[in-house]
């Protein structure tokens, strides 16, 4: 057991010099130069918290904007542009022809019923037009069966 | 304040105000032998000179919480040990050696280094201190160049008295049989 604990006798005539040197000076600067690294860390240290700090609120102002660039892009992709689905008279003819046994006569009277009313002129207009005449010294009477 | 031990370093180190200066101290005091126990380990000069000062760095971070379950010097050295093996690992791997390669890379060292200067039987016992088992190689320079205490290399290492003095008795067997010393 003396032998597992303790250093050969035989080793011990090898001697404990170390065959190793350092630069002259070296311990002596070694304390400034580490402290200086310490410091130079710390500093770092603060500029990594302060981008921490703000790296929060980035991403989230970085998923928002991605968040609405992905709505805009949906809404662009779904939703064709306007004029594709503007249709025109002759289309409305067609859908009729096709499907003219789905309507009936009091549907389509109705429909175009409410198209002339559409090109009828307003009420405002009818009664500027009236001011109009009579300020002409039109008959009344004319202007009733013009009406 | 140059001949303060420990307990009261620590204490100075805790304190904002005095914090770098403490530190400066704590420094100053185990400069020396941290950086030959790492010296020993990566056997370069520039190698160790890295290694300290990753050591230091360690420390800075790391000394606020150091609970004192342990003496400051055990916990020191143990950072040291861990940044110099953690150096020869990247080593390692940076240049894709096996470990064998490795040691016989820093035995060269003794040959190229205008930082090594001894005798031949200096340069041969350290020789063959490199072809040591990792392990082996620490316990045996902790034992006997640096005469710490088995307890305290236990308390570095994280190994049992027991598995240590086994760990010694191999590397001086292997080392006289290097030396011819049988």
């Amino acid at each position: 057991m003396k032998d597992l604990e303790n250093n050969s006798d035989k080793l011990e005539l090898l001697g404990k010099e170390l065959p190793f040197k350092v630069p002259e000076g070296y311990f002596d600067e070694l304390p400034t130069r580490i402290q200086n690294l310490c410091v130079g860390e710390e500093k770092k240290k603060t500029q990594v918290s302060l981008f921490q700090l703000v790296k929060a609120q980035m991403s989230l102002a970085a998923g928002f904007i991605i968040l609405v660039g992905l709505a805009l892009a949906g809404y662009y992709f779904i939703k064709p542009p306007a004029d594709k689905v503007m249709l025109t008279n002759d289309d409305y003819i067609e859908i009729v022809e096709k499907h003219i046994t789905d309507f009936d006569e009091g549907h389509l009277l109705n429909a175009v019923k409410d198209s002339r009313e559409i090109h009828t002129p307003s009420n405002d207009m009818t009664e500027e037009m009236i001011r109009y005449l009579l300020k002409d010294n039109v008959d009344y009477v004319t202007l009733m069966e013009e009406y | 304040m140059g001949h303060l031990d420990d307990k009261e370093l620590l204490e100075r180190f805790r304190n904002p105000e005095t914090r770098s200066y403490a530190f400066n101290l704590i420094v100053r005091k185990y400069q020396e032998r941290l950086y030959w126990h790492i010296r020993k380990i990566v056997i370069s000069h520039d190698d160790s000179d890295d290694v300290i000062q990753n050591t230091f760095l360690k420390v800075w971070t790391g000394l606020e919480s150091f609970r004192e379950d342990s003496q400051l010097f055990t916990w020191l050295y143990r950072i040291a040990t861990n940044e110099a093996l953690t150096f020869l690992k990247k080593k390692r791997r940076k240049f894709a050696l096996p470990l064998v390669e490795v040691e016989q890379q820093l035995a060269r060292t003794f040959e190229a280094s205008p930082h090594v200067d001894g005798d031949e039987i200096q340069i041969k016992l350290q020789k063959a201190i490199l072809t040591l088992p990792e392990k082996q190689r620490l316990v045996f320079n902790m034992k006997y160049f640096e005469e710490l205490k088995y307890e305290e290399i236990s308390e570095i290492l994280g190994t049992s008295v027991g598995a240590l003095k086994a760990s010694f008795h191999h590397a001086v067997k292997k080392i006289e049989k290097y030396m011819d010393l049988d």
